[in-house]
């Protein structure tokens, strides 16, 4: 009777103790060389692992769930807007918190000023939104095209900053409730990301050193049809770990081919920590006669890992079942 | 025996107290129930207005309403359909003396969402898109901004409308006036035929139109889930095609647009 009743005690501690189990277990998909994202580009924010013999799919996230990502694990203090959502931030000449609100947006809503986060410049620090907050000036930020208008302006100023910590205020614009947080920082994530929304730390990306590259929408720079001009454009591609030590360098000369790069070619070239080594620009502008997104076959990158190995990448196609935004590539490693 | 006695005339007694007590059947004042509803023919998320004509001679009444058929909103003088479908509403009245009640059928229709282009009524929706949906405007230096589909028959893509209300930091109902300027409270619409991404029959480059209406018809716990009504009473689009050798827009003329909807406004992503 007594193993009975011990029984039905600890079935359920059994049970539920595998709920955690699922909910956390990785569902990878399983490939050899060539590898296709079943994931909409347009839609998620996909994170990536290279292994040897196959590239998986660590973690995938939606859009808009962060609104700040503090710089964590290694030196620097950047702080990002969602630049999947084209999120945007201006400065507004006040330092008196209290006097930033509904009024401040009306002013600025027009503005020029207003700047954005390009993903693959984000670890240039004169290039991100958010670049003078340590002067303390009240920030207005556009949380981006996850929230209707009503939610979207939010005001900030930061506070202080430590080696282990970030401290700001916050609020909505139209709030009289003025909430403090300090943001820990970890050497387990690249960045840790805090919502508006949740009032709280949130998760969105692996452990640093458990993904190499990640796909995603963002707002960013892109080169126009004329060459050298640049204009602000949603667009979609991928951005490498250059926190975790992932380097990468492109080989876009059209007359070496895909299968000639060897680990001597590969161990000459020149790498880069630019996270926007992979960028978008492996496919090429549809044309209005022809609107398919092609690959840009003369792109191929190749990608140093901390381990040392390195493999050569090129995208092979941009559709899954005839859907846009599944991008194809083949991973190899270079022996 | 003396004891026999009391107890006979205390039973005696108590049946004159208990019998002056109760009523005469023509006493006896139970409560009529009846109402009306605005109307019994409604369209999703209409509010129906509660008219209480039930009566009770007597004070201490109470009355109360049960909806069945569907999702609904109820207040004590109104209630909101969420669904379509066939509700039933009843009213049941009750006082001291009894109770009493009424019913009412109403039959609720999905919305007619539909757009005028030259006088021809299209349908908006398409299966995958059936609703309004906010987009990201900002790639066209623009900014956040509402996009409907609409299927055509024997056309291979659907027709895609803009609006642009501009809202700043207020909520998204509001009435705005046609101004290509981007200020607060202003509009501007656009459309694109057979719309296929980079390929279309023919866009639009602004022209104007009357003022943009857009009210909350039903708040929900999320936002996504809130129901608007998007009247766009007439807008002239300047139709065209862009030249992309030299950057600008051979018009071939105008086309009357008009607008009207009820439904969701889904997010972005």
């Amino acid at each position: 009777m007594r193993r009975t009743i011990l029984y039905f005690l600890f079935l359920p501690v059994l049970i539920t103790s595998c709920f955690k189990e699922i909910d956390t277990v990785v569902q990878y998909k399983t490939t050899e060389e060539i590898f296709t994202s079943q994931r909409d580009i347009y839609k998620n924010v996909t994170f990536f692992k290279i292994y040897e013999n196959t590239t998986q799919e660590v973690l995938n996230k939606p859009l808009g769930g962060w609104d700040l990502a503090f710089q964590s694990a290694k030196s620097g203090d950047i702080v990002l807007v969602n630049y999947t959502v084209s999120a945007k931030a201006i400065k507004t000449g006040r330092f008196d918190f209290s006097a930033v609100n509904k009024s401040t947006v009306n002013e600025l809503f027009n503005s020029d000023e207003w700047k954005f986060n390009d993903p693959a410049y984000s670890n240039i620090k004169d290039s991100v939104a958010l670049k003078d907050w340590e002067n303390k000036e009240v920030y207005l930020v556009n949380r981006g095209s996850s929230s209707v208008p009503e939610e979207a302006y939010y005001k900030i100023q930061f506070i202080s900053k430590t080696p282990e910590t970030y401290t700001f205020r916050y609020a909505h614009v139209e709030s009289t409730e003025v909430i403090e947080k300090t943001i820990n920082r970890t050497s387990s994530l690249a960045n840790v990301y805090f919502s508006f929304k949740e009032n709280e730390v949130v998760e969105h990306e692996p452990n640093i050193n458990e993904w190499e590259f990640y796909f995603a929408p963002y707002f960013g720079w892109f080169e126009t049809l004329t060459a050298g001009e640049y204009s602000p454009y949603n667009v979609t591609g991928a951005m490498i770990n250059n926190e975790g030590g992932v380097r990468v360098a492109q080989v876009f000369d059209g007359g070496i081919d895909y299968k000639d790069i060897d680990l001597t070619m590969a161990q000459s070239l020149t790498y880069s920590d630019w996270k926007g080594g992979i960028g978008s620009t492996w496919k090429k502008i549809p044309s209005i006669n022809n609107p398919v997104y092609l690959m840009d076959t003369d792109k191929k990158y190749v990608i140093k890992l901390k381990d040392g190995n390195y493999y050569k990448l090129r995208f092979l196609d941009y559709y899954l079942n005839g859907k846009q935004g599944y991008p194809s590539f083949e991973m190899l490693l270079i022996n | 025996m003396k004891y026999t006695a009391q107890i006979i005339l205390l039973i005696f007694t108590l049946s004159l107290v208990a019998t002056s007590c109760s009523k005469d059947s023509n006493d006896v004042q139970p409560p009529t129930a009846g109402f009306t509803l605005n109307s019994l023919e409604l369209t999703q998320w209409d509010i129906a207005t509660i008219s209480n004509s039930s009566t009770s001679p007597i004070a201490n009444s109470n009355v109360e309403y049960t909806v069945s058929g569907g999702e609904y909103k109820l207040d004590d003088e109104s209630i909101q359909f969420l669904e379509v479908g066939t509700y039933t509403v009843t009213q049941t009245i009750t006082n001291d003396d009894g109770s009493d009640s009424a019913t009412l059928t109403v039959e609720v229709t999905a919305p007619n969402n539909v757009y005028t282009l030259d006088g021809s009524e299209l349908s908006i929706g398409t299966t995958d898109k059936p609703n309004f949906y906010w987009y990201d405007g900002t790639a066209q230096g623009g900014t956040l901004y509402l996009r409907a589909l609409g299927s055509v028959d024997g056309q291979d893509n659907p027709n895609l409308i803009k609006l642009m209300p501009v809202a700043g930091p207020n909520p998204i109902q509001a009435d705005y006036t046609w101004s290509a300027s981007g200020d607060i409270g202003t509009y501007d619409a656009g459309m694109t035929a057979n719309y296929a991404g980079f390929s279309y029959d023919w866009t639009t480059n602004g022209n104007q139109g009357e003022d943009l209406s857009i009210k909350l018809v039903y708040k929900a716990a999320s936002s996504a889930d809130n129901v608007y009504d998007i009247i766009l009473s007439s807008y002239t689009l300047n139709y065209g095609n862009w030249n992309f050798g030299t950057g600008t827009f051979d018009s071939e003329g105008t086309k009357a647009l008009t607008l009207s909807y009820r439904g969701k406004i889904d997010p972005a992503n």
